[in-house]
């Protein structure tokens, strides 16, 4: 017995002197990045042009709360710009934003209505101080002496970024034209006239979207057609080139294409009436018909459909659901609509790469479309074990209007120019943290050491009418 | 004595849960075979056979009792995510699991053989935190599975003998990670835990063509794990519960991610081996076996949910993991008649392809090195063994959930078995 004493003290002993330890590193992370000179230079003046993308436009509206996450102004928080570095026409809370019955103000999500259907409702002006005629957050910065770093109007089209000086001289026509750039007191400048007065060594410039989804989003009716190309391909390359000749590096982006954005791909061209999917019908380029898979019927046909009011067709017919009283065609973006509006994106996106091609490393180019083809499928975009997706609502990557991103959304954006300038022009910045970004963006926090009281899940299911419609 | 012995079996049985092994497959079953490297299929010279090759089990005489454990102390650790922070360094906890062995053979007569084995071939077992970057991956991980194995045996002739076996397999899941609602980006902590009892087979033969050579090759089928009506839990956020605001949101909560039940299947894999062993001198035998885990029975884990879970009845995991080849070379010296020094080399090669790797599962490609001895004490036997196992650094860049880093791995094991003849 005594040897198997003398082994267990060895194998007792062995547990202490073999157990190999893995390694720590002697960086544990990393250390915040100091800017390189090329990203110094080119951030010294850095200026966006564009539309409602570049604004910060979000569910349906302009306001602070969510300029503050439009992706020029996530960019330039990278680059380490400070509010004053990079000025923005902040608007007031509820924003301006598209008119509609219920108002003009920002979409809110309210949970979910008695049939399990979301609700989302504009915030009532009423109530909250908001003047539409003076909408800005603050007077400093309604009176900014110069102007505003991020020059991206809502609603713009390409043509108006050289030639637009107010709503009513403007080709779009967009109320915020005046908002934006304060004509006249800015001597009737345009966009480009503003940006350029501002010595930008960097220019942010993604335009062009309207020009073809003015024509989508209102179901091919107005404008009754995309922009011509070949004009936008004259409009686009003038207006780089006057860029380019003050100077400026220029970071472009392309345009994504209208079926992998929820505003056109979230509304069934089925619906369910007794137990069956029947296609509605459809006021289509080709004449009344049912709809068929390749039609896509729009947000907007939402609250439409059924509706048997008489507004909109025949009364008492419900809308959508019989010959007589078809879904009309600024609802529905039919086959051949749908042709015309993917084509003019491929032609844009065509322009837009080979200028960018051509320009000899002055000009980065970001490839949205690519990473909304990405996000569509099935897998989405994965962020460490949450799916990121271009579902409506439930995706992550757009807004309640269906066109615009969420705060996330312009966050993966920002990663994806930050990527392109680094790639092209050997700035140093750091990509956002997306899953920091998700964990600050929380409502409510889930504190593994506190759980929740529930309330009486008894009468739970009532709120929701027993179903919730994801 | 007994009782106490008895009741520390149990206890080691229902707490044992385990870590990785090339997939999550746990071959040290037995200190002896342990000590070469599991190179054992051709000699399975003690009462261990009946996990490695039950056909030597016609070799031993009378009963045959083992009982042993393997101390298994794994480390790992995280570099990244590279969308987080490339530098970023994050340690799983340091856990020891404790896998234990139990065989009993009787040996009836000239030509039969019948034996007994409890053991854990299959564990797994991973500790990130609750809150770390990966946590939407994984958090807790826990599978394991007990093995049932009852086997006969029988000596066709001198030199060669078959065995035949039932696997009985009860296996156990526990896996914990945090999901996030997209519509309002809340967080929720998601517990999934489930039981259930699948049935295989094993195979074993065994061919001394010479005195000093002897062959053997063995097989276990995939046994299916069917696990019904396990729990799906949540844990929600704590909401301040004077507003009406809040109160709404954990109502959703609630109402998307219930508390339910889930299937799922999981399709354990098989195990190949063959091996050859050489007695070079009275005292010194040397054997190798090649030996291949079935892991391509592992390409999805669908958990199908009966009240939807976040809008959906199933949640689909691609796992697509691939059949994994280990090389065992193992060698015993017999310094006197009752004690031996052992030690062995092993090659063993990853199961889940580079972009599938996660943390529930941090293997990868791995060198192990193992020595050990035994001491024969009249009807006793003790047998011990120790266990480096290197993993190579496995650099991850294209992870399908885009969560890419680089793992680093090692363990420690120490195997032991107490056993016993009359």
């Amino acid at each position: 017995m005594k040897i198997l004493k003398i082994f267990l003290v060895l194998i007792l002993f062995s547990f202490f002197i073999a157990g190999c330890k893995l390694e720590e590193p002697s960086i544990k992370k990393s250390n915040p990045v100091q800017l390189n000179q090329p990203a110094q230079e080119l951030f010294m003046s850095f200026v966006a042009l564009g539309n409602s993308l570049t604004a910060g436009y979000q569910s349906a509206a302009l306001t602070a709360k969510y300029q503050e996450y439009s992706f020029v102004k996530q960019i330039a928080k990278q680059a380490g710009l400070s509010d004053d570095q990079f000025t923005q026409p902040l608007l007031g809370w509820p924003g301006l934003g598209a008119y509609t019955e219920k108002g003009a103000g920002i979409l809110q999500f309210n949970g979910f209505d008695e049939s399990g259907n979301p609700k989302i409702d504009p915030v009532p002006y009423a109530g909250t101080g908001f003047d539409p005629f003076n909408p800005f957050l603050s007077a400093e910065i309604a009176g900014l002496g110069r102007p505003y770093n991020n020059l991206g109007i809502p609603k713009i089209v390409l043509a108006d970024v050289d030639s637009a000086i107010s709503a009513a001289q403007s080709y779009s026509g967009s109320g915020l034209i005046d908002v934006v750039l304060r004509n006249p007191a800015f001597g009737n400048t345009t966009a480009l006239q503003q940006a350029l007065s501002l010595q930008p060594k960097l220019v942010s410039l993604w335009i062009g979207n309207n020009d073809v989804l003015g024509y989508a989003t209102s179901g091919g009716t107005y404008p009754p057609a995309p922009t011509d190309k070949n004009t936008f391909a004259y409009l686009y390359n003038s207006l780089l080139q006057k860029l380019l000749n003050a100077g400026a590096k220029v970071v472009l982006a392309n345009i994504p294409d209208v079926t992998n954005v929820p505003f056109f791909t979230t509304v069934p061209y089925m619906v369910e009436v007794q137990g069956n999917n029947i296609p509605l019908w459809i006021q289509a380029t080709d004449g009344v018909r049912q709809a068929t898979a390749e039609d896509l019927i729009l947000l907007t046909a939402k609250s439409y459909i059924g509706d048997d009011s008489g507004t909109y067709g025949p009364a008492g017919v419900p809308l959508g659901l019989d010959k007589s009283a078809p879904l009309p065609s600024p609802f529905v973006l039919d086959k051949q609509e749908k042709a015309i509006a993917r084509q003019a994106v491929a032609d844009f996106n065509a322009i837009i790469s080979d200028l960018a091609a051509n320009s000899g490393g002055k000009v980065a180019l970001v490839d949205i479309n690519a990473l909304l083809v990405d996000a569509s499928d099935e897998d989405g975009y994965p962020l460490a074990g949450v799916t990121l997706t271009t579902k409506f609502l439930s995706g992550g990557i757009f807004s309640l209007d269906g066109v615009h991103p969420t705060n996330l959304g312009y966050a993966l954006i920002a990663n994806e120019f930050i990527t392109s300038l680094n790639e092209t022009f050997g700035t140093n910045l750091p990509l956002i943290d997306l899953l920091q970004f998700l964990e600050e963006q929380q409502p409510l926090k889930l504190d593994l050491r506190k759980l929740a009281k529930l309330p009486d899940m008894l009468t739970l299911p009532e709120i929701f009418g027993g179903k919730i419609n994801l | 004595m007994h009782k106490k012995l008895l009741g520390l079996l149990l206890i080691v049985l229902l707490s044992s849960t385990m870590v990785f092994g090339s997939g999550f497959s746990i071959y040290e079953q037995g200190a002896k075979s342990m000590a070469m490297a599991g190179a054992f299929v051709a000699k399975a010279n003690d009462v261990s056979a009946i996990f490695f090759n039950p056909a030597g089990i016609t070799s031993l005489k009378g009963w045959n009792i083992a009982i042993g454990g393997t101390i298994i102390q794994p480390q790992a650790s995280f570099i990244g995510p590279t969308i987080k922070d490339p530098n970023l360094y994050n340690e799983a906890e340091t856990e020891t699991f404790f896998p234990p062995h139990l065989y009993v053979s009787y040996t009836f007569n000239d030509r039969f053989s019948a034996g007994l084995g409890v053991f854990v071939p299959f564990g797994l077992g991973s500790n990130w935190g609750k809150d770390w970057p990966g946590k939407y991956l994984a958090t807790i991980s826990k599978v394991q599975t007990i093995f049932i194995n009852p086997v006969i045996a029988y000596k066709v002739s001198d030199n060669l003998s078959v065995a035949v076996g039932a696997d009985i397999a009860m296996g156990d899941v526990d896996l914990e990670k945090v999901v996030n609602y997209p519509v309002r980006d809340i967080d929720l902590y998601s517990k999934l835990k489930a039981s259930t009892v699948g049935y295989g087979f094993n195979v074993g033969i065994q061919y001394k063509p010479t005195e000093k050579l002897t062959l053997g090759a063995a097989y276990r089928s995939n046994v299916m794990l069917k696990f019904k009506d396990g729990d799906a839990q949540f844990e929600y956020p704590s909401i301040d519960s004077s507003d009406p605001q809040q109160q709404l949101m954990l109502a959703e909560l609630k109402y998307l991610f219930p508390n339910t039940k889930g299937d799922a299947d999981l399709e354990l894999p098989t195990f190949t081996s063959v091996g050859i062993a050489y007695d070079f001198s009275d005292r010194l035998t040397a054997e190798f076996n090649y030996f291949v885990i079935g892991w391509s029975s592992y390409d999805v884990l669908t958990v199908k949910f009966k009240d939807p879970v976040g809008g959906k009845t199933e949640s689909v995991n691609e796992r697509r993991y691939e059949n994994s080849a280990s090389y065992r070379l193992g060698m015993e010296y017999r310094v006197s008649d009752n004690f031996a020094v052992r030690a062995g080399y092993l090659k063993d090669n990853k199961a889940v392809p580079d972009n599938r790797v996660e943390p529930s599962l941090p293997e990868g490609d791995r060198n192990i090195y193992n020595i050990g001895f035994g001491y024969k004490w009249n009807n006793m036997t003790f047998d011990f063994a120790y266990m480096l196992l290197l993993q190579d650094d496995r650099k991850i860049t294209e992870s399908v959930d885009n969560f890419n880093g680089t793992y680093k791995s090692l363990a420690n094991l120490f195997g032991f078995t107490l056993g016993y003849s009359l």
